[in-house]
Formats: structure tokens, C-alpha cells, sequence
């Protein structure tokens, strides 16, 4: 498959990846806010122990793991980057990693745009501004040259 | 970072992320330089492919950094926005321009080294 296609679709991928991660992470959070751990049970509490048996002041995080993998946005969002990261494979097998690398991160200003609409986070006027000198910043070093010619990154490699 | 809650906390796990993912890069494209271009979709080739990849010594260690690194990221977006959290990850630029320069022995032009400055002071205007 052609390269450009394949960065496109792994851009989209890991941006709402990250979105729907923040979402399920935010939401476990409002969850454990108002955890009583005398009530832990099963596995919860398992882990709990474990944890506990490290560090006691830290078995609270020991019932994060059954909250984290049972949330339905949480579980999207790993799909997602789990999806990205297999293209992201295949991308690197074909192509340098100091070629990938840049194109991809186009994600950071997508993922902005994502958290601002669908997570309502508030972002600053400077916020915005920085995202803007990184976006700069990576169409300035995803010109640099490498290894991979400009040939294949218009027709995909051979 | 005024609109985060725990400044320290935060700081911390983003660059755990960004050390883990640029080992967990550089780890996983030596490895699949030694594997080979997927350029097929027979599926006992992919098979065979797969194991190469799986048993690679590169990609093993690779995985294992991005992990901590995936972690590292969940705990941090319980508390910080992403819209923070992510454009911050864009420092792995720098280390992997470095990466790229000392250990792939690639090539950086004079665009690359100000690109990356570019995103530093980027990532500083997120933060201040």
C-alpha cells in the first residue's frame, strides 16, 4: 500500500485513540474519587493486596486496573492504539523512522482539536500557539532529508 | 501548566513517556530493519513474519519501553488534559533527532535541527 494513505489513516487512529483513552482515564478517576476500599472484592481486592504488599499507603491504585479495563471508552481507545501501533510497524518496515516519526505527530494538533470538541477541554489562546510552533517545527524536520526518497513518499515504496 | 492539578506528578510522567517511547522507537525500527519490509498479505507468510518480529531481541525491548511509556500515559490523563499531555510528548522529537543522529547514523540538516528547536519552544509556550 502507498505510504501516504497509510500516515493518513494512522494520524486519524491515534488521535481518537488518545481522545477516547483520556475520556475512559477521566472517567475511572470520577470513579475512584468516591471509592471505599472496605468494599474491594474479587479481583479488586486481589490486587489491592498485592499492591498493599509493596507499598501500603499505594493499595488504592491497586483497584484502578478492574475499573480502567472494564471502561467501554477506555477499551476503544487501546483498540485504536493498538490499531496504530500495527500500522505504525508496517510504516517503519518501509520507511525511516526519522520520516514516520514528523508525519504522524500531525496527530498532536488533531488530538487539540478532539479534546476541545469532544472532551470540552478549555485550551488557551498559548496553548493553541504552542501547538502551532510544534506543528511548524514538524513540517520543518519532516523536510529534512533521510533515507526515504521523495519519490516513494509521493508513490508509496517499491 | 496553571490549569494542571498536579504540576510535578505531571511533569514526571510526561517524560517517562517521552524517554520510553523514543527508546521503545528506536528499539522497534532497528528491529524491524532486521526483520524485513511486510509486503504481503499471504497469511502463513504474515504468520511466519510475526514470529520473526516477536522473537526479535529489538522488538522485545522495544515493546517493553513503549509499555512503560503506555502506562505512564494512562496515569497522567486521569488528571491532565490531552491537549496538554500530547503536543508535550512532541519533546521525543529532540531525542530522537539525537537518536537518529548518533545511533541510526542518520543525516541532520540544518531544517531538521531547527524544526526540533521549533518544537521545544513550542512545548514551552504549552506549559508556561
Amino acid at each position: 500500500m502507498k505510504l501516504l494513505p497509510l500516515i493518513v489513516i494512522a494520524v486519524f487512529t491515534v488521535s481518537l485513540g488518545d481522545a477516547m483513552l483520556t475520556r475512559g482515564m477521566k472517567q475511572v478517576a470520577e470513579i475512584m474519587s468516591t471509592f471505599d476500599p472496605s468494599q474491594a472484592t474479587g479481583i479488586t481486592a486481589f490486587l489491592m493486596n498485592i499492591v498493599a504488599s509493596i507499598k501500603p499507603d499505594w493499595a488504592i491504585y491497586g483497584a484502578w486496573p478492574v475499573n480502567v479495563v472494564t471502561n467501554l471508552s477506555f477499551l476503544l481507545g487501546l483498540s485504536l492504539q493498538i490499531t496504530f501501533f500495527l500500522l505504525f510497524l508496517t510504516l517503519l518496515s518501509r520507511a525511516d523512522l526519522s520520516y514516520v516519526l514528523p508525519v504522524t505527530s500531525f496527530s498532536y494538533i488533531l488530538t487539540a482539536i478532539l479534546a476541545m470538541v469532544v472532551l470540552k477541554e478549555e485550551i488557551s489562546m498559548r496553548r493553541w500557539f504552542g501547538i502551532v510552533l510544534i506543528c511548524f517545527g514538524v513540517l520543518l524536520v519532516a523536510r529534512g532529508e533521510s533515507r526515504t526518497d521523495k519519490k516513494d513518499i509521493v508513490e508509496g515504496s517499491s | 501548566m496553571g490549569d494542571v492539578t498536579k504540576p510535578f506528578e505531571t511533569a514526571l510522567l510526561i517524560a517517562i513517556i517521552i524517554l520510553g517511547g523514543s527508546c521503545g522507537d528506536i528499539l522497534l525500527s532497528l528491529g524491524m530493519k532486521q526483520v524485513g519490509e511486510v509486503d504481503t498479505l499471504n497469511i502463513r507468510v504474515l504468520l511466519g513474519v510475526a514470529r520473526r518480529v516477536l522473537t526479535n531481541l529489538f522488538v522485545i525491548s522495544g515493546i517493553a519501553c513503549m509499555a512503560i511509556a503506555f502506562f505512564s500515559l494512562l496515569a497522567v490523563l486521569s488528571w491532565a488534559p490531552v491537549s496538554l499531555v500530547s503536543p508535550a510528548t512532541a519533546l521525543s522529537y529532540v531525542v530522537n533527532t539525537v537518536g537518529a543522529k548518533y545511533y541510526l547514523k542518520e543525516e541532520i540538516d540544518r531544517g531538521r535541527l531547527i524544526g526540533t528547536l521549533l518544537v521545544c519552544l513550542g512545548v514551552a509556550f504549552l506549559v508556561i
